[in-house]
């Protein structure tokens, strides 16, 4: 990929650069289509697989990240010498589970020598964990990430699939790398509760600053603050059509899923009528569009002249004629203290971190947090997993992106070349910021139960395909070490010593009547990545 | 409504299945004379085959409805498109529209259809389309693929939710839809026992095929006993590999001489043909053909466009003679787009986003020959906010009436309930 030059955003260029994006990607295949994901000659078990004609090999991780490798050397002989076949979580590997992108054995030494309440204190604060220079490594790999909308369309217009590259993977690494773990999987929690998809309409340019300055910042801080950053957003404006309600023709878009996805809930207790108050009060809520607007294209602005201006009267509360910008800002306030959202985003929490179906009461307790700490968002996922035994917790299955991390970071592999990573999201349904409705992905067993394939093939071919740039350097994961000692090592790798005899048993005979070669191996990996156990958390 | 109740397969293949078993790819090779590229297969008994297999193909990227069929009897129709307009069908150009009925024409890169219209078996719609405001693809698509005007948090599509209010035709209904490529299309979201597959000769489990047969062992010694929606789902996989694996996708033979283009709507055409012949209990395929935004450089007649219709035309056509060169001639492929484009050109040879389209409706059981419309005109005064074909024919017509009267689903609202919309009868289906 080569990087286009930064270009000044001028309002004839971006005349240009609109007038050229007009013809956009489409949705569905034919965004993939675009980008080069559809050709036909996209072949997993094909040794020349590139994708939107990209390579992608530039390695972007920085040498510190792959230092906990070492101490594994150290932690993997103490781990086979205690832990048993067919055991079960204990309590510190449920919890890594959940908070994580991966559980690996590194982190469940760190969390037994520190201690459940001081780990997940650390993890709540992440501006204290030192990301090994992760961030610097994706602001200089992905220079997309960091402009304005303005400049990210004046560069890139004509290079389009870099920008939804540079987002995606930086996603993915982020996952992968980032030592703060409990912090990306809230980033994964909101992104899907303010879902905003990528190929609405200006998505491309506007979602990477939604991730930048919304997302990102706020994911670990109060809900009330992220609610209302999501309602400034020009991608979600955008995304929502609120940029086309107009005191004239209001478009009630956003103000109903402002209700009905991101505070209230559907059974929230509002009414028809709310939604059209909302949506009156949020008038004129747009975002500079137009070329003239320069450098400030793409940024949110307030257009009086259409905003209706009349009083107003939602749930209850009447809100003055005349008050302009503050009716939409009112609304804000309203919602983000109404008692429907602290249990609307609490259950959505617990449903996240604990499991599908979270109990009443403890929906109750982690919703009165949310009252008593204005929203604090650490305070309530310390309450989620206080409150929760997370022994006790029902098994989630693995969304494709979960798989996909949690195998790289339980095998410490080292990325270089993420293809197979994108072509299994791609195919399992899973690429970050690709939900088209604004529900966000599923969190669901019965949605990501269906299609397993795409799972199966990752399984198989992540180690076997060498162009495909995933690596593991493990020197005790010797082809030619006992079949049964390979199958203990395996187990308490990729799954704690919780593999069941079946899975175990099926891995080890595998290995036993296979030539004890690198590829039986691999392949034998690919076994207990692809079995019932690994798809579940 | 259909002559072959009591048997499942075609024609070709009814001396496998009158030996009545079912059995999943465990080498139950027959002796007697199957199609090579059909070594394999086994017919289950069938409730209800007689439905029609239907064939769901999205023109993603709002097709040009005033060049799929041209409008040639509309004069304003010329005045609209100076450099764009398909010439009279009696004008003295090499490249004219061929005549349909007087009024409308295919342009010259879909003759390969004209006969398969003569004969009955193609219906156009004209100025047909999804209600709806947006010139958004991705609004417009969303509508038209959940098929309700205001989906809300709906994530089922209209295909996906037929083939849930409806019970499987054979084999359990082990594998009832495909999307051909990655991903299923949201046309078919929701709908039960559903796959996207890319690659046909090649669904199985992936990596080295000297070790593939004892990785798979392996994996179904770990699946065999898992319990729930995870087992089960493993379990199908490992089923619909063996079920698709009956049929020898690569050196599949169309009937009736039909040559499929090559590309890949010809291969996918083709691969769905095989699949509809082998009588799997697939009872809806869903196609997606891009690059129909032609907002620069259209060529209707010998540019881009001209070459995208000439694969479609092509490819119905073969599709259509390999059908009905069969005995299998049970389905109904029907073609859609999010929008048409509006009804000026523009000023780079092109056309932007605009409103009513074209569908195109193709089987052996429909009552085709025939262009249905109620033309809204091209006059400054009948375009639809004064720049676009206006839609007077709401598509889900078209489908309702393909759903209940071909697929036999009695419950229309389940799939396009909808307060604001009451499906009118088009006569599209052949009645009786």
């Amino acid at each position: 990929m080569t990087t286009p030059t930064a270009s000044q955003a001028t309002p004839s260029r971006l005349a240009t650069a609109l007038r050229s994006t007009r013809s956009a990607p489409a949705e569905g295949p034919a965004e993939a289509d675009f980008f080069g994901l559809a050709d036909r000659s996209f072949d997993l078990s094909s040794k020349s697989l590139r994708l939107g004609g990209q390579r992608l090999n530039r390695p972007v991780l920085p040498a510190a990240l792959r230092q906990p490798q070492r101490r594994l050397a150290e932690v993997l002989p103490k781990g086979l010498a205690k832990s048993g076949r067919g055991g079960t979580a204990n309590l510190e590997q449920r919890l890594l589970q959940r908070l994580s992108f991966g559980w690996n054995l590194v982190m469940q030494e760190e969390i037994e020598s520190m201690g459940i309440g001081a780990y997940v204190d650390r993890q709540l604060n992440p501006q204290n964990i030192d990301d090994g220079g992760l961030e610097e490594a994706l602001a200089q790999a992905f220079p997309s990430l960091a402009m304005s909308p303005a400049q990210r369309l004046v560069t890139y217009f004509e290079n389009q699939e870099e920008v939804f590259f540079e987002l995606i993977l930086a996603r993915l690494y982020r996952a992968l790398y980032s030592p703060r773990q409990l912090y990306e999987r809230l980033v994964d929690l909101w992104t899907d509760h303010f879902n905003i998809y990528l190929f609405s309409d200006y998505g491309l340019w506007l979602k990477p600053t939604d991730d930048l300055e919304v997302i990102r910042p706020l994911a670990l801080g109060n809900f009330p603050d992220l609610l209302r950053a999501s309602a400034h957003s020009p991608a979600m404006l955008d995304y929502l059509t609120n940029a086309s309600n107009v005191s004239l023709h209001p478009n009630e878009n956003y103000a109903r899923e402002l209700m009905e996805l991101h505070s209230l809930g559907v059974d929230g207790g509002y009414t028809e009528a709310d939604v059209k108050e909302v949506a009156r009060c949020l008038t004129g809520w747009t975002f500079l569009s137009e070329p003239e607007a320069g450098f400030q294209w793409g940024r949110f602005f307030f257009d009086a002249q259409q905003h209706d201006g009349e009083s107003k009267t939602l749930l209850g509360q009447h809100i003055p004629a005349g008050g302009g910008i503050e009716d939409g800002e009112r609304v804000l306030d309203i919602l983000a203290s109404h008692a429907s959202t602290a249990r609307f985003v609490s259950r959505k929490m617990l449903r996240h971190f604990w499991g599908y179906e979270p109990d009443e009461r403890s929906v109750d307790k982690v919703a009165q947090l949310y009252v008593d700490h204005d929203g604090d968002i650490p305070t309530m996922v310390e309450g989620v997993f206080r409150w929760y035994r997370m022994t006790r917790a029902t098994p989630k299955v693995k969304r494709p992106m979960m798989l996909v991390t949690s195998t790289l970071r339980a095998l410490f592999a080292q990325a270089e070349a993420p293809l197979i990573l994108l072509a299994t999201l791609f195919s399992a349904g899973h690429l970050p910021f690709n939900w088209g409705p604004p529900n966000g992905y599923p969190d669901s067993a019965g949605y990501w139960s269906g299609y397993l394939l795409p799972r199966f093939d990752f399984a198989s071919l992540f180690l076997l395909v060498e162009e495909y740039g995933i690596s593991i350097d493990l020197p005790f994961l010797d082809p030619s070490e006992d079949p049964a000692q390979l199958r203990n090592i395996l187990d308490l790798l990729l799954l704690g010593g919780t593999a069941s005899e079946s899975t175990g048993q099926a891995v080890e005979s595998y290995l036993r009547t296979r030539p004890a070669t690198r590829q039986s191996l691999a392949e034998a990996i690919g076994l207990m990545v692809a079995s019932p156990e690994f798809q579940q958390f | 409504m259909c002559e072959k109740k009591d048997d499942p397969g075609c024609r070709e293949y009814h001396h496998i299945s009158r030996r009545g078993f079912l059995g999943w790819g465990g080498g139950m090779l027959t002796a007697m004379a199957v199609p090579t590229w059909l070594p394999k297969v086994v017919m289950a008994s069938s409730e209800n085959s007689s439905r029609d297999v239907i064939v769901s193909l999205f023109l993603r990227g709002g097709a040009d409805g005033l060049t799929l069929c041209v409008p040639h009897g509309d004069d304003a129709y010329y005045d609209l498109r100076p450099t764009l307009a398909v010439p009279r069908p009696d004008g003295g150009q090499a490249l004219r529209a061929v005549d349909l009925d007087g009024f409308f024409g295919l342009p010259p890169a879909m003759a390969p259809l004209a006969p398969v219209f003569a004969n009955g078996d193609l219906a156009l719609v004209h100025a047909v389309g999804m209600p709806q405001t947006s010139r958004s693809h991705f609004d417009a698509m969303h509508v038209m693929e959940i098929g309700q005007l205001n989906p809300g948090t709906l994530a089922s599509g209209w295909l996906g939710r037929h083939l849930q209010t409806t019970a499987p035709t054979q084999n359990e209904g082990l594998l009832r839809a495909v999307g051909i490529g990655f991903g299923l299309p949201r046309t078919l979201a929701g709908a039960p026992q559903s796959l996207p597959i890319d690659d046909f000769a090649n669904f199985d489990l992936k990596g080295d095929a000297a070790t593939l047969g004892q990785r798979r062992a392996a994996m179904e010694a770990m699946y065999a006993e898992v319990p729930g929606i995870l087992g089960e789902s493993a379990r199908n996989t490992f089923r619909t590999v063996d079920l698709l694996k009956q049929i020898d996708f690569a050196n599949y033979q169309p009937a009736g001489g039909a040559v499929y283009p090559a590309g890949e709507l010809g291969e996918s055409l083709r691969s769905t043909a095989a699949l509809i012949k082998a009588q799997l209990g697939v009872e809806a395929v869903s196609i997606d053909v891009g690059g129909w935004d032609t907002h620069e450089f259209q060529g209707p007649l010998d540019g881009d466009m001209a070459t995208l219709m000439d694969q479609l035309a092509q490819g119905l056509a073969a599709f259509h003679q390999d059908l009905d060169g069969s005995s299998c001639d049970d389905y109904v492929l029907v073609a859609m787009s999010e929008f048409g484009r509006n009804a000026f050109e523009n000023g780079s040879r092109g056309t932007d986003h605009g409103h009513g389209g074209v569908m195109m409706v193709l089987g052996d059981h429909i009552a085709g020959g025939r262009v249905i419309h109620q033309w809204p005109g091209l006059g400054p005064d009948q375009l639809y906010e004064q720049q676009d074909l206006a839609i007077t024919i709401d598509y889900r017509d078209i489908l309702s009436e393909i759903l209940s009267q071909r697929l036999d689903n009695p419950d229309i609202d389940g799939v396009f309930g909808d307060p604001t919309y009451l499906p009118v009868d088009r006569g599209v289906v052949q009645s009786g």
